[in-house]
This record gives structure tokens, sequence and C-alpha cells, in this order.
């Protein structure tokens, strides 16, 4: 491939990073939710969270 | 970019798709000439054969025809395909869109997988806002699908994280193409062409040619600054409609993914300390 072609290095690129950061928080998010279903069940969830000194997701039960 | 990558940039083509090279290019004397971008990209006599013959629409079945008379094997013809459409110089127009999510259906669950048809454009505010929007429907999927696991565990409020949702999605596209068009203003003024927006799936590019290191930093600062700025303004508009808690997570969270594409290692970053660099280089 590198014989067929060869591509002009001068240009530069901008990449939109913030989507990718923002989609892996919505992805994280939406784990920790699925998580807090399967051991709690169907809206019987209280509440749930990060700690971040243990790095663990808490969640409590209703 | 490496062989493997301009491999996996080709897109699903059927055989009745009929290809082109967009307007924006040209080939002569072995080189493919990006008339928008002021590049000459050199290409071997054997991709020139195939490169010419895509400057008139063809039937991809006859390109594929073609390519073999012209002893280029399959991998060949799919790596030059992947190369056009990474730099979206590949036009394909289809009959059915119908049959070809069937394919791509039918291709996934045999564990194979496309890259999506690269769109470009010039950077103009309305192409820039399209781009962002088309790159973050994955994200928006992917918010209301939360925002729904969220409601059904019970620990919030349909109301609460519905109207959460909605204002933390409208903030992100805005705030997205705010940082984009602060990239676009820095990269458009001393250039003889104008930067482009490259949209593949969720991966958003402004391409522009090199810019002096003042102008890089002033560009790689400011849409990260701009990001943080529109999602301040928007926690601030949004208080009388949402709690301190949901507004304190709409401004740290976007923000913070703002803010993030300044890592040295990534995106924005990059470019900074490229600048910083060649500013320490040239003291």
């Amino acid at each position: 491939m590198q014989q067929l072609i060869i591509p002009d290095q001068t240009i530069h690129a901008k990449e939109a990073g913030p989507i990718v950061l923002a989609l892996g928080f919505v992805i994280a998010m939406g784990g920790i939710a699925t998580a807090a279903i399967i051991v709690c069940g169907w809206g019987r969830v209280k509440s749930f969270g990060i700690n971040w000194q243990r790095y663990t997701a808490e969640i409590v039960c209703r | 970019m490496s062989v493997t990558d301009f491999l996996r940039q080709c897109p699903l083509l059927l055989e009745s798709d009929i290809l082109s090279l967009s307007s924006k290019f040209w080939v002569s004397q072995n080189k493919l000439i990006d008339r928008e971008l002021a590049l000459k990209h050199k290409v071997s006599p054997k991709a020139g054969l195939v490169l010419q013959r895509l400057m008139d629409m063809v039937l991809f079945a006859d390109l594929q025809q073609f390519s073999q008379q012209a002893q280029l094997k399959p991998n060949e013809l799919q790596a030059i395909l992947g190369f056009l459409n990474s730099i979206g110089a590949l036009r394909v127009s289809r009959n059915s869109q119908l049959h070809t999510v069937q394919v791509l259906l039918w291709h996934a669950l045999h564990g194979v997988f496309y890259a999506p048809i690269c769109r470009r454009k010039p950077a103009t505010p309305l192409a820039v806002a399209e781009g962002c929007l088309r790159a973050s429907l994955s994200f928006t999927v992917a918010s209301f699908a939360c925002a729904t696991l969220l409601c059904l565990s019970g620990a919030f409020a349909w109301f609460s994280i519905g109207s959460f949702c909605a204002i933390f999605t409208a903030t992100f596209l805005l705030s997205l193409t705010l940082h984009e068009l602060a990239h676009g203003y820095f990269a458009r003024a001393p250039q003889e062409s104008q930067p482009v927006v490259l949209q593949v799936g969720t991966r958003l590019s402004l391409l522009h040619q090199p810019l002096h290191w003042p102008q890089e930093i002033a560009s790689s600062i400011t849409g990260p600054l701009v990001g943080v700025i529109t999602c301040l303004g928007a926690a601030l508009l949004w208080q009388q409609f949402i709690s301190i808690f949901w507004q304190s997570c709409l401004l740290g969270i976007l923000s913070i993914t703002h803010a993030g594409a300044l890592f040295p290692q990534y995106s924005d970053g990059k470019s900074l300390a490229t600048a910083l660099k060649e500013r320490k280089c040239l003291k």
C-alpha cells in the first residue's frame, strides 16, 4: 500500500476530543445504573455513587 | 496511517453502487490533488489508473473488473478506496438504503464491521453544526438510554432525569459546535485554503493547513475555553429549571470533557504541545 499511495503529511487535524470523553462518561453511568438494577431490582434503588477514595461504586437499595 | 488503517477505512460497497471521486479532487501525473486543501498525494501508476477511472462515475462491479485487468489485488483496491474514504474523496450513490442496512447487520452478526462513509464539507458554521450533530448521535442515544436506566432503577424521578438529559445533550451539542468553530476561526484567517470538516462515525476532524505557532497555541486553547464558557453560561441559564445539584453536574462533567481535550497526548493538547515545542526551537 505504501507503494500505491503516499499521503501528503503537511495537513493538520483538530479532532473533536470531547465526544469520546462525554460518551465514556455516559457509558460509565449507564453501566453503574445497570449494575444497580441487577443488584436491587426494578425501581428498588435508593441511591448510588462512586467512592473516589476506594475507587468503588456504592449502591444503596430500598 | 498504516496499511491496515487504510483497509479498515473502506466502507461497505455493493456491486450496484456507483462510485466517483469528489469534484474537489483531481488526478494528474501520478498525483492525487486535493484542490480544497492544496495537498498533493503521491500515487503509483497502478493506483493512478483506478483513480483516473473514478474521475467519472463508475459501477463498483465494473471497477472491480477494471482493477483485475490492471493487475491490482482485491485488498489493494480496498486499501485505495479506504484511503479515499479516509480523506473524504469518495462519493458513493446507491439505490437501496434498506438493503445496505440488511447487509451491514448480517455481516455484523458474523463479526465483520465496516467504516462509515466519510462526509467532508467546507467548515462553514452550518457544516460544523451538522458534523457535530452527526458525530454525537451515539452520545445522544447513549444519554437517553442511560436516563431510561436511571429512571427504571428508581433512584431518580422521570421528570427530573428527563429534563436534565435533554438540557445536558443540548448544552453538549452547542458547546461542541462552538468549540469547533473557535478552532476554525483561527485556522481560517491566514490561509490560502479554507479548512474542511471531516466526519466519519463518531470521529469529527477539522482539517487545515499548518499554522504558525502563535495561531496554533491560540486555536488549541480557545476551543476548550469556549466550550467551558458555554457550559458555564448554560448552567446559569438553566438555574431556574434544574436544581443546584444538576447544575453542578452539567457544568462539571461537560467542562471536564472540554478541558480534557487539552491533555498533551490527545486532540487539542497534542497540537498545543507541538506548537510550544516549535516556539522553544525558534528561541
